[in-house]
């Protein structure tokens, strides 16, 4: 990261066009994003080509925005660092913004992120405000080593939104990208907002301020601007920008989040590491090497998650708890005419389950023994054994059990794993994942995953990278 | 701070003669959050009452406990005693303090040798424990160690050759160790089991069985877990002599977790998930699946979304596992996506959601999956995806444990999940927002806990009445608290 420029004065034009300007707080290139303080929105100033489209400029004066590298259409410093600590001499020409905003906090106990190295996360209050002690703990010992996490957008908060998220609406004009990936969560995109005085009482009383304005960008960077880069200095800088934010130029927009993984990964970051979330996205660019046109294809696929909320309501009432009773008592007195009747048409696809359910109090009574009956993976597993209590799956009985998860899995996520069946190297070489590869026996010279029992493991997944490379 | 704990805990304990000691004591901030009985409701005993060595109780101490729960009351004068222990208590009630406290009491330091084994079923839980055992011994001078497998067995080795004065690991590899005569049990007078009934279970009791003849012929052998199915029943009579049970589980789940379904047709799943985000005050939550690839496939999905998430399951690298295990906790990232894994044991307290992305099958998992929100008889959140072919699961379940999922409201009650103090700013705004509404809703909460016959208060038997003014509980039950994660750090070992 160039330390230089933390402090100057950012321009930016995001690529919705609005061109926001601040005091550059951060750019941290192995999360791709730039974050500034004290930030204004001057709408898109024309450059959209069409009034009705145009977007006004704002008064607010957001504390702290996270601008995904992605999305910046253009940088550039207007000012030289001002002073390298306080704050409020950094925002000279705008009077009204010291009016507004609240003195900055030098430390982090009061929320604000002051630094890059306790960065907290955007909703801190809950964090903090639910383990006090916890937080202060976690602060130290793992914020500064790892603040790239805070800076994504977590998890939104509705108390929030209902303040800030009036934008969000705005957004929904902008061009349509990013359709996996913005339309959840109504706090990555906010922008200045119409009501000031609530959303500035917010963020001040708050303090909360990490905030990921993602908009949608491409990556001409041909907008001319006014102030005049003056430095190559200031080159580099807006180079490392356009470096975060990649390739894109003539993607698709569904191809975009590809692509964007794509780059992104370039960049080693803790957060691609196995375990972490990134890291899957990562994989995926791995394993296909450089077939690109696969990977979209692949994208294309997906399940599409609306932007609306899911109506837990209307979806709870297709489902009557009490019917399952009915259901269970049928099964359990099959000649009771009368709950036939009432079920009619409700439990007749289900005459293969034999659910037999005991009295409650059979499960567990303290009064009556130590012991539980409650259902246990013990008992499962010994109602899926032989009479010798040996037996594990037939081969068919596996097959069965993954081409039903195969296809439970293609419902829920529109894939069937998370490589689409085709990679299996590195630490996924353990062992018994071999029976996985067994519905894609057919795969030639990958064959062998039976085999993939400790002993051999590696040597097999040596094979396959080989193959895929 | 220590002035805080002597001020607070002068009345109790008069007959103490000589308490300058505790001046000195690093305590950790309070945890101040409401507790349900499930751990509040004790005798009213001290740490100081089991006569324990100053150098554990000093430990206790800084590691946030105050005064013992229900389950360590019980557990820790019987534990001292030496008889066979079978003890069953909720999840996330004390019950890995309830005898780690004791064994550490009857180490001795100065014996080179083996005196205790913890012994719990995954190694997640293994690190866990033995950091509890470091925090609590750490002015003892008493060296603990930690060993499971997927790591070389050859470090094992070398650090066997130095004092080990307790051992916690997973089965296989102790029974490795111990095979080897690497790890002599021959003078250890101690053997724990945590999460007993999943250590005797077909999968790892043939181990265990074989680990105990590694044992002193007078070896105190003590379980503890919240589930003892029947199969416990042919070990305990085999195995253990006269043993002193505890039972302190009227019913079988937590009062302080609340529980939800949605259901959901399969292919909403995600976008179910993706409105509980935005909508949920999540401090950390985690995240079920019932496969790997699920956990997988999941996990880039969120990620994708545009929420931070972690993963674990069986299948990747331990030194991976660990990695996330340890992030987690420390509060790096705020979900975590993992299959049953890590569905016993794990205790993050900041945890006050849990959700089943996918229905598990049985009881047994549910319960303990339920049990990561809810730490030590703090609020919790539990909401279950349920789709068609769950239905019948949901019921079994309901049945089994004696408790009712709702279906999930338009509108959740925060102060059901969300730390009071966490719950101000919110309310506020919330008022402004959508008076009518909440009021209704938290009324009725409060009639509920008022009336307890109802199904609600089973599950919301709160023992605060004060969310306003958390910080001075009237009732001084309620400051009985133990700030364990405050204390915890689990060293990601690769």
């Amino acid at each position: 990261m160039s330390t230089g420029y933390i402090g100057s004065k950012i321009s930016l034009i995001s690529r919705s066009d609005i061109r926001y300007v601040g005091i550059l707080h951060s750019i941290n290139s192995a999360d791709s994003t730039v974050a500034l303080e004290q930030v204004r929105s001057y709408g898109t100033e024309g450059r959209r080509g069409s009034p009705s489209e145009e977007i006004p400029p704002s008064d607010n004066v957001f504390e702290y925005i996270v601008f995904r590298g992605s999305d910046v259409k253009d940088l550039h410093v207007c000012e030289a660092p001002a002073q390298q600590q306080s704050l409020p001499p950094q925002v000279p020409n705008d009077p009204a913004i010291l009016g507004t905003t609240a003195p900055r906090p030098t430390s982090f106990q009061s929320f604000a992120p002051p630094t890059i190295g306790v960065q907290l996360p955007p909703n801190p209050p809950n964090f903090a405000g639910a383990h006090p002690f916890y937080l202060q703990q976690v602060a130290a010992a793992s914020f500064q080593q790892q603040p790239q996490y805070w800076q994504q957008p977590q998890v939104p908060q509705p108390q929030l939104n209902s303040n800030i998220s009036e934008p969000a609406a705005k957004e929904a004009e902008q061009p349509k990208s990013q359709i996996q990936k913005e339309h959840s969560a109504p706090d990555k995109v906010e922008e200045p907002k119409p009501d000031k005085s609530t959303a500035v009482k917010n963020l001040v009383k708050t303090g909360t301020s990490s905030r990921s304005t993602s908009v949608t960008a491409n990556n001409r960077n041909n907008e001319p601007t006014k102030e005049v880069p003056s430095t190559s200095a200031v080159e580099d800088l807006a180079k490392k920008v356009s470096e975060i934010h990649l390739t894109t130029t003539k993607e698709t927009n569904v191809e975009k989040q590809a692509v964007s993984n794509h780059t992104r990964s370039s960049a080693p970051s803790n957060n691609r590491l196995p375990g972490m979330g990134g890291h899957l996205l990562q994989q995926n660019r791995r394993s296909r090497g450089n077939r690109r046109n696969y990977n979209q294809n692949y994208d294309r696929n997906r399940i599409p998650v609306p932007q609306s909320d899911f109506d837990f309501e209307s979806s709870n009432a297709k489902f009557n708890k009490e019917e399952i009773v009915k259901e269970v008592v049928k099964k359990t007195h099959p000649h009771d005419q009368k709950e036939e009747e009432i079920l009619d048409g409700q439990g007749e696809e289900e005459e293969e389950e034999d659910i037999l359910i005991p009295p409650a109090e059979s499960y567990y009574d303290r009064s009556k023994s130590f012991f539980d009956n409650i259902s246990c993976e013990t008992k499962e597993r010994l109602e899926q054994q032989g009479p010798d209590g040996r037996r594990s799956l037939s081969v068919a009985e596996r097959r069965q059990k993954q081409s039903e998860e195969r296809r439970l899995n293609l419902e829920t996520f529109g894939q069937v794993s998370i490589d689409g069946g085709r990679y299996r190297g590195g630490y996924r070489g353990r062992g018994y994942r071999g029976s996985r590869g067994g519905y894609r026996g057919g795969r030639g010279a990958s064959g062998g995953y039976r085999g993939g029992y400790t002993s051999n493991y590696r040597g097999n997944n040596y094979r396959q990278q080989m193959q895929q490379s | 701070m220590a002035g805080n704990l002597t001020h607070h805990q002068q009345p109790h304990h008069l007959n103490h003669e000589n308490d300058s000691w505790k001046k000195n004591l690093r305590l950790p901030p309070k945890d101040n959050r409401p507790q349900t009985e499930d751990v509040t409701a004790t005798k009213g005993n001290e740490f100081e009452d089991y006569f324990l060595k100053r150098e554990l109780l000093m430990g206790i101490f800084e590691a946030g406990f105050e005064r013992p729960s229900p389950i360590q009351e019980e557990s820790i004068p019987i534990a001292l005693t030496g008889r066979d222990i079978l003890a069953r208590a909720k999840n996330g009630t004390g019950k890995t303090a309830a005898f780690v406290i004791p064994a550490l009491e009857k180490i001795n330091v100065k014996k080179q040798k083996i005196q205790a084994l913890l012994l719990v079923p995954t190694r997640e839980l293994a690190l866990q424990t033995s950091q509890v055992c470091k925090n609590l011994g750490k002015h003892m001078g008493v060296q603990v160690m930690v060993t499971t497998g997927g790591t070389t067995l050859k470090d094992d080795i070398l650090r066997l050759s130095e004092i080990v004065h307790i051992v916690v690991g997973t089965p296989g590899r102790i029974l490795d160790l111990a095979g080897k005569g690497v790890a002599d049990f021959s003078e250890c007078p101690t053997f724990v089991m945590d999460e007993a009934d999943k250590l005797l279970s077909p999968e790892f009791s043939p181990i265990v069985e074989q680990l105990i003849t590694y044992f002193p012929k007078d070896r105190q052998i003590m379980l503890y877990s919240a589930t003892f199915p029947l199969i416990v029943k042919s070990f305990k009579d085999k195995y253990l002599v006269k043993p002193y049970e505890i039972n302190l589980m009227d019913e079988l789940t937590l009062r302080g977790v609340t529980q939800y379904y949605a259901f959901v047709e399969e292919r909403q799943k995600v976008h179910c998930l993706n409105t509980l985000f935005s909508k949920l005050q999540i401090n950390q939550s985690i995240i079920f699946c019932n496969s790997t690839n699920r956990v997988e496939l999941l996990a880039k999905k969120i990620t994708e979304l545009g929420y931070s998430c972690f993963y674990s399951h069986a299948k990747m690298l331990q030194s991976h596992r660990n990695r996330v295990f340890h992030d987690f906790r420390n509060g790096v990232c705020r979900n975590l996506v993992c299959s049953d894994l890590l569905t016993r044991g794990i205790d993050i307290q900041a945890v006050n959601v849990v959700i089943n992305f996918d229905f598990p099958k049985n009881a047994e998992t549910y319960l303990h999956r339920i049990g990561r929100s809810g730490r030590f008889g703090h609020l919790g959140l539990a909401i279950n995806l349920i789709t068609y072919d769950d239905r019948f699961n949901l019921y079994k379940i309901e049945q089994e444990l004696g408790t009712e999922i709702q279906p999930i409201p338009p509108v959740i009650d925060k102060r059901l999940y969300v730390a009071p103090s966490a719950l101000d700013d919110v309310q506020i705004q919330q008022q402004n927002n959508n008076q009518n509404n909440r009021a209704q809703s938290l009324q009725s909460h409060h009639q509920s806990h008022q009336s307890h016959q109802s199904h609600q208060s089973h599950q919301n038997h709160l023992n605060h009445q004060n969310h306003q003014n958390h910080q001075n509980h009237p009732n001084p039950r309620m400051r009985n608290t133990n700030a364990r994660s405050g204390s915890m750090s689990v060293k990601a070992a690769s």
